[in-house]
């Protein structure tokens, strides 16, 4: 099964990653496409925020490149 | 909840400076154009337990919870404002204790549940304030959660840096949270502490890398300490020696390590922008995990954007966790919470969102979410009953101003 | 791979005071030619922006309200557009109104004339077409700066 879910999850990053090796300086007008909005590290808070939440309150890994906020007695 | 199992460990709820920030990074500034409102229902809904895993075979409910999430940005010149309210209310049976399905006939491991469903409120309000100095972009965070039998204050700073001249912004943070609980007596816990509590810090320094005017990708460091009672009160743990039933009891102290990349790559000759993000994850309870998420961005017809993602997760157990125990460890731990045990999980989520005039928008989605000891990068011999499917639903509404 | 983003750093020729920008001209929205020669003998102050650049939005009313002020005393704006689709400056011009002159130079023409080191950046321009101020970003704390060079420049004799 993981490899399953492994497998299909490794040909988009494979795309990604193809892509993404050719490294070029890019000047400060040449950022549209990188300010869109769904190129955002965190497109929607809120939703961002609330699947945190609970993942947090399921699974025993947390943390990331964002700050923990209070404690819950969540289920 | 009285009879409930509760959880003490920090939420990671908090907004984030990233959320603040105009958009991906090495762009200009914290300033935002407009006021930004959204509100954001979700539905969520455990499947049912099945008798197959429950000690007494009958299917049993588990938690459902209505969540309502505010979020107001405004920009106030060059600084930002914004505060994130939540709002949910919890019902139904929790995991209480694992046992041998008929001890010293069949080892099987099945689920006890906690007793009858109790209603219960939860709400948090966190407050960020996003001001530029000294050419740095910070925001400072305030966060206050209350619930019938614990409550969480919290506070942080983080920062945004990003050189002149360079391709790359530095971003870190450091936080701090106290929460405290007050466990509730019930048929499930007539022995239940009285009071506890406890302190978390948490810090993270990341970089973000334009690597070509179409991809970016953030790399990052995070680094969580908790001292107090990390214990669930209203858990019991099972042991065959005896004394049968004993406390949920687990370290005084976790230290927890995270190491993560997150990628975005716009794809413009389909308006699509793809997100692959991945998380490697270890504590000192002996606990590793693997996240790894991708999500597509697909743009239609200007002002619908359809998102479906998938997110496959897998985690080692901790060092003194067991489904239940032959006899009581010797430094005293016991825990069989399926949060502690070795599983993987698999989320299928799908997004819509649609921009109307008058600057609103609509949207909703759903998520399917499974736990299971097949999902998990290693073998899992024996595998935890109590682990979660559930479904979530939600609707979504916003307004600009 | 650090090392090669470390040195993707825009040209270090970016214009300085002192510096003259070469003959430069754009189209305007509705399609005229705006040739930065023709401003020779005013004060112009040449506003890089696009749609996707916050603080840019921020300056732009600011912009446009100093030369409603000094418009009469030979004082101008030019605003540069450098988004790639013309939808999304017009979009945005619906937003953000200004009077001044706004050139569409979705290829980038401009910016890589001035070496643009950040976005936003203005330039201001003596009557003789030599830069004389550069602000590079834009904060609200930073208008008063922009006046001041304005005034400076304004009160500054033709060849003094």
């Amino acid at each position: 099964m993981k490899r399953t879910i492994l497998g299909a999850m490794t040909v988009p990053l494979a795309l990604v990653c193809s892509a993404c090796v050719t490294i070029e300086p890019v000047q400060p007008w040449q950022r549209g496409d990188l300010a869109r909005a769904e190129m955002a590290f965190e497109p929607d808070p809120v939703q961002a925020a609330y699947r945190r939440h609970v993942e947090f309150s399921k699974e025993a890994a947390s943390g990331g490149a964002t700050l923990s906020g209070g404690g819950c007695g969540c289920n | 909840m009285k009879n409930d199992e509760r959880r003490t460990r920090p939420a990671a709820a908090g907004p984030s400076l990233s959320a603040l920030t105009a958009a991906a990074l090495a762009l200009p500034g914290l300033a935002q154009a407009q006021v930004e409102t959204d509100l954001l229902y979700s539905r969520y809904e455990e499947a049912d337990l099945p008798g197959s895993r429950e000690a007494n075979g009958q299917d049993s409910e588990r938690y459902e919870i209505d969540t309502y999430l505010f979020r107001l940005a405004a920009p106030l010149g060059d600084q930002a404002f914004v505060a994130n309210v939540t709002y949910e209310t919890l019902s139904g049976a929790s995991p209480w204790y694992v046992q041998p399905r008929q001890p010293g006939v069949d080892d099987t491991p099945v689920q006890v549940m906690s007793g009858a469903s109790i209603r219960e409120q939860r709400t948090d309000v966190q407050l960020s304030w996003a001001l530029p100095l000294a050419g740095i972009d910070w925001g400072v965070t305030l966060g206050y959660s209350t619930e019938d039998d614990y409550r969480a204050t919290s506070g942080g700073i983080e920062f945004e840096y990003t050189p002149q001249g360079v391709a790359h912004t530095i971003s870190g943070g450091i936080g701090y949270s106290y929460d405290k609980i007050e466990p509730e007596r019930g048929a499930s816990s007539p022995d239940v502490i009285a009071e506890a509590d406890k302190d978390s810090l948490s810090a993270f320094a990341g970089v973000s890398w334009v690597l070509n005017a179409k991809t970016v990708l953030q790399t990052a460091i995070s680094y969580g300490l908790h001292d107090g009672f990390l214990s669930d009160p209203y858990k019991r743990a099972y042991v065959a020696d005896g004394p049968t039933l004993v406390a949920d009891s687990r370290p005084g102290e976790r230290e927890q390590f995270t190491v993560s990349a997150r990628l975005r790559r716009y794809l413009s000759g389909i308006g699509a922008a793809l997100h692959a993000d991945y998380r490697f994850y270890r504590d000192d309870w002996d606990i590793e995990a693997h996240t790894l998420e991708l999500a597509w961005h697909q743009m239609l017809a200007e002002s619908w954007r359809l998102t479906p993602s998938l997110r496959w997760y897998s985690q080692s157990q901790a060092s003194f966790y067991a489904p239940y125990y032959q006899s009581l460890r010797s430094d005293g731990l016991a825990s069989s919470d399926y949060r502690l045990s070795p599983y993987g999980a698999v989320a299928v989520r799908v997004d819509l969102r649609k921009a109307l005039p008058g600057d609103w928008e609509i949207g909703g989605g759903a998520e399917w979410y499974e736990a299971d000891g097949s999902y998990a990068i290693d073998t899992v011999e024996v595998e935890n009953p109590g682990l979660v499917e559930f479904l979530i639903l939600n609707l979504r509404l916003g307004k600009r101003f | 791979m650090a090392l090669a983003l470390l040195c993707a750093v825009p040209p270090a020729m970016a214009l300085q005071p002192g510096d003259a920008p070469p003959a430069l001209s754009a189209p305007r929205l509705d399609g005229s030619e705006l040739a930065l020669a023709t401003r020779r003998g005013q004060v112009v102050y040449v506003d890089f922006w696009a749609s996707w650049c916050a603080p840019c939005l921020q300056a732009m009313p600011a912009l446009d309200a100093l030369q409603d002020r000094y418009g009469a005393e030979g004082f101008t704006v030019i605003g540069v557009n450098v988004d790639t689709e013309r939808a999304a400056a017009v979009k945005m011009l619906e937003r953000v109104a200004v009077d001044f002159d706004i050139v569409l130079d979705p290829q980038g023409v401009w910016p890589q004339a001035f070496a643009l080191p950040a976005m936003p950046s203005g330039y201001l321009l003596d009557r003789e077409g030599v830069v004389r101020f550069v602000k590079t970003g834009y904060r609200t704390k930073d208008l008063p700066l922009i006046e001041a060079a304005v005034q400076r420049e304004l009160k500054r004799q033709p060849g003094g």
